[in-house]
């Protein structure tokens, strides 16, 4: 028997399949014959189809649909009664909440924002958000199957711990410093000059600060530790991505000095025509 | 006296009471949702591809040259991913009967079949003789015939990966012994993905590579 979910799932597949049907002979532009009545049947095999995106993207929501009404229909549409007979149980197992708090979503939401900001400015940046998007799917999955590796939260965490530290510490100093360098370098280059001494001695000036106060604070919560690095790395990194929005300063140049290779005056060679002299990029006449 | 911080947290997790089941089926329609999406987004592709290849006829111009794309690299690699669903099937049967060490081996082979898969479809785009340099004079840019073969098989090949990827962390869970015939939850659903992706790439196969 079908279930309500999968009812509407083929209920929609059977409109897709009828709108591909129709779609394909009312685009195909001339008039309406057996060919054009077996070209949408066979899928383009034996006639013609007429607006081919419409059709291939009406036939793939109709597939789509039955893929997942049969799925719900196997499911029964997720009753967990029927569920806990597949389990051989008498009655369903309860719902388990997560034990935890996960913070690797944000740093994939963080992640997923690069990738978009990369794809119309820089593929260093869509490659970097990738690789962020990738390291927390796979924190996130290890994290959600910790959870509920035993019936002890102190093992879960320690089951999680053994699986990750050996990776995460290693990776993570390589990271941060290499975001950090980068990401002050981009400030460094958008600010005007002055500024930009200013900056350079006040970033570490405000981290020396924060590194007394925490040292005076011992017992701080570690919570709130990792809540002030998580919003000291989100302002580097704002920072960083507004400087490569911004591009580097202009820099104006003094046309009167002298390059250190300029020729005097052009020089002509023995057939009388001037000569290109290239050096590194100037190239000079 | 001090205490043996070390030992004391190996023996946690030995002898951590077991986890409670969880309700089955949620990972399988997650599965199945994930290949709708799959399907979708080939299909679009698919469909940008033949309508352009359509107008492109329409007007009398050449799509692929005549022998421009060969059926024996895209032969090999249908094939091969063919193969790869008895495998499969293998790894669900064996899962069934609480036999993880044939579904290892199972996973093996189809992690093997869609290695050599993935070095199928780079022989085909290699033989294509296009650059993919952006730096290029004439590059793939200028072609969009090539252009839209690139971006499909690309997006397919992507697919394939993280269908590979699931495989992979399936695999890892049942090393685990998380896997048994009554929570084999994540093995269908990683089976339903795969079958998925086998059957995309047969309607690719025969929209780019057969029809030409």
């Amino acid at each position: 028997m079908l279930t309500t979910g999968s009812k509407f799932m083929f209920g929609s597949a059977v409109f897709a399949l009828l709108g591909a049907f129709f779609v394909a002979i009312a685009t195909v532009g001339h008039s309406i014959g057996m060919n054009e009545l077996v070209g949408p049947i066979s899928v383009g095999y034996k006639g013609p189809v007429g607006n081919h995106f419409a059709y291939a993207a009406l036939l793939a929501y109709a597939a789509s649909a039955i893929l997942i009404g049969s799925v719900l229909s196997l499911s029964r549409d997720g009753d967990p009664e029927d569920g806990a007979r597949f389990q051989g149980l008498d009655a369903p197992v309860a719902v388990l909440p997560p034990r935890g708090t996960n913070h690797w979503p944000i740093v994939g939401a963080f992640g997923a924002g690069m990738v978009v900001l990369g794809l119309t400015y820089s593929p260093a940046l869509f490659i970097l958000g990738l690789v962020t998007a990738g390291i927390s799917a796979l924190q996130w999955a290890i994290y959600a199957w910790s959870d509920h590796a035993t019936a002890d939260p102190f093992a879960n965490r320690k089951v999680r711990h053994e699986l990750t530290y050996p990776l995460d510490f290693p990776l993570f100093a390589i990271l941060s410093i290499a975001l950090f360098v980068f990401a002050v370098s981009r400030v460094l280059l958008a600010f005007p000059h002055g500024v930009d001494t200013a900056v350079f001695g006040a970033i570490p000036a405000v981290a020396f600060v924060v590194a007394i106060v925490l040292s005076f604070r011992p017992k701080l919560s570690r919570n709130l530790i990792a809540v002030l690095a998580v919003v000291g790395v989100a302002i580097i990194l704002a920072l960083g991505i507004w400087g490569m929005v911004k591009g580097p300063k202009h820099v104006e140049k003094d046309e009167n000095t002298p390059h250190l290779y300029q020729l005097e005056k052009p020089y002509e060679g023995s057939s009388g025509a001037p000569i290109a002299v290239r050096i590194a990029d100037k190239e000079l006449r | 006296m001090s205490l043996d911080l070390a030992r004391i947290d190996a023996t946690a997790v030995e002898y951590a009471p077991d986890a409670a089941r969880q309700r089955p089926r949620s990972q399988l329609i997650a599965a199945s949702i994930f290949s709708a999406v799959a399907i979708m987004v080939m299909a679009t592709l698919l469909g940008l591809y033949l309508s352009a290849r359509q107008t492109a006829l329409a007007g009398n111009a050449e799509w692929i040259p005549t022998g421009g794309l060969p059926l024996t690299g895209p032969n090999t690699a249908l094939f091969t991913l063919l193969l790869s669903i008895p495998a499969m099937l293998w790894a669900q049967q064996a899962v069934r009967n609480d036999d993880r060490q044939s579904m290892w081996v199972a996973f093996g082979i189809v992690l093997l079949l869609g290695a050599a898969f993935i070095n199928a479809q780079a022989f085909i785009l290699t033989s294509l003789n296009v650059s993919t340099d952006p730096k290029a004079s004439v590059g793939i840019s200028e072609n969009p015939t090539m252009l839209l073969i690139f971006t499909i098989v690309g997006v397919h090949l992507a697919i394939i990966g993280s269908a590979m990827a699931s495989v992979l962390v399936t695999g890892f869970r049942a090393l685990g012994g998380r896997l048994n015939r009554r929570d084999r939850d994540s093995v269908d659903a990683v089976a339903l993905f795969w079958y998925v992706t086998v059957a995309l790439f047969g309607v690719l196969w025969y929209a780019v590579y057969v029809m030409k």
